[in-house]
């Protein structure tokens, strides 16, 4: 396989340490600069796969927004995943403008999870996009349902949250993933001509939960999901019709993503961390991913 | 949903019991509401989007002569409230469970808090050890009652 390279843009590199190795250790090699002004310069002698650009860092955000937009306006231009700390106006405006499609949230002063950003990057360098397992360790436990109707979504979002309890003492997290689930269930069956079924699972390794559900179909739109996601932003525009479950589900989990073959597959997925507190649940960054397999637009 | 008309000391009160969802009648409900009508939402045990239309549609609908006090609210429900605009309409939530955490064992437990009490200190022991229980929530964003009693 050929080399694959990533360019960070962040202005601490130390936080990104645990990152870059676990990018070596899948052959991804990743180049650092520490502005904006220094990515356009490695941009024009060296190719990129990916660009990480990290937004939180207040000095150098609106150099490095105008950097993704330009990007994002050229069709030979970096793939990016921005990494947030609010979800704000500018970040509102990358996404509805210029159709950013992955941020992963950290809150002020940490680093972005290695983990989920490592799983983030393989995915869109790799295109192998689809799949719960990639959110969860080996050795998780995980159990899985299919559903045809709301009586069995019903039994089986009772399942999901019993399977929850299990491992987390927080009983708002195990309510919220049961709902969660139910929304991504109710997205697959209702409103169709045609009789449809999900497959919901949801796994633990300890320290995450991962819930996904999963159907044939592909016909979740892309562009509807981007502009319901910065709705969600700030509840006072909570959608009331069209898309207030991709809502609830965005509010009940801490990274949400959507994988998307047009016409053949959708995959909805939530992870939640459910060794930390509730109240740190609350006040964590939310990470949102919509991954679309590349030639099938 | 099940409704349960029951009657106390304070008069009539509407007990929900089940899932809000979109078997979730308003109009159902709406006929056993008049004067100060109080419902009791603590057997409510599933909240989903089609559930908060439905409760959407009840709270536009609510005549003005109906002053509706809602009455030992599940978390759950008090998360919609945070973050659904319009989710209390005129209601008041006169008490509601909160997420509450041992700080000496770890130990999570939902606890019944009155709106007059609910966001003056107050020392919570845990069942389990006696340690000292906090709030596992953001005061600021859970605590959301509507408008102030008394009307």
């Amino acid at each position: 396989m050929p080399s694959r390279r990533v360019l960070m843009v962040a202005s601490e590199p130390e936080r990104l340490t645990a990152l870059i190795h676990l990018l070596g250790a899948s052959g991804i090699e990743a180049a650092h600069v520490q502005t904006a002004a220094a990515a356009r310069s490695w941009l024009r002698i060296h190719r990129a796969d990916l660009g990480i650009i990290d937004l939180a860092d207040a000095r150098e955000r609106d150099a490095r927004a105008e950097l993704i937009r330009e990007q994002k306006e050229r069709t030979s231009g970096l793939d990016v995943v921005a990494l947030v700390g609010e979800l704000d106006d500018s970040l509102r405006r990358l996404i509805r403008e210029r159709g950013l499609a992955n941020f992963v949230g950290h809150r002020p002063g940490e680093a972005a999870d290695p983990l989920e950003l490592a799983v983030t990057v393989r995915k869109l360098v790799d295109d192998d996009i689809f799949g719960l397992d990639k959110y969860l360790a080996a050795g998780a436990e995980t159990q899985g349902f299919v559903v045809r109707s709301l009586r069995e979504r019903d039994q089986a979002c009772d399942e999901v949250r019993a399977f929850c309890s299990r491992f987390g003492n927080h009983e708002l997290v195990s309510d919220g993933l049961a709902t969660a689930a139910d929304e991504m269930v109710s997205n697959v069956l209702g409103h169709h001509d045609d009789q449809r079924e999900a497959s919901l699972s949801v796994g633990c390794d300890g320290r995450r939960i991962a819930i996904a559900t999963r159907d044939p179909h592909g016909d979740l739109d892309g562009e509807t999901v981007l502009r319901c996601i910065t709705a969600c932003f700030d509840a006072s525009t909570a959608p009331r019709e069209g898309g207030l479950g991709l809502f609830a589900i965005f509010r009940l989990v801490q990274q949400f993503v959507i994988n998307l073959e047009p016409g053949r597959a959708t995959e909805v997925i939530g992870v939640v961390d459910v060794t930390r507190s509730f109240q740190a649940f609350s006040r964590k960054a939310k990470s949102f991913n919509l991954f679309r397999r590349r030639g099938s637009d | 949903m099940e409704l349960e008309i029951v009657r106390d000391e304070l008069g009539v009160i509407v007990r929900m019991h089940g899932r809000l969802d979109e078997q979730f009648d308003p109009a159902a409900l709406a006929a056993q509401l008049s004067g100060k009508a109080r419902v009791d939402l603590e057997r409510v045990r599933h909240i989903n989007s089609a559930g908060v239309r439905r409760w959407l549609e009840l709270m536009d609908a609510l005549p003005p002569e109906v002053t509706l006090i809602l009455e030992r609210c599940p978390a759950a429900f008090m998360q919609q409230a945070s973050f659904i605009r319009g989710f209390l309409g005129r209601a008041q939530v006169a008490s509601c469970f909160a997420p509450y955490l041992c700080s000496a064992c770890d130990r999570g437990a939902m606890v019944l808090v009155e709106r007059a009490t609910a966001r003056k200190p107050t020392m919570r022991r845990c069942d389990t050890c006696g340690g000292s229980m906090e709030l596992d929530a953001l005061e600021e964003t859970f605590f959301c009652f509507g408008d102030e009693p008394g009307g």
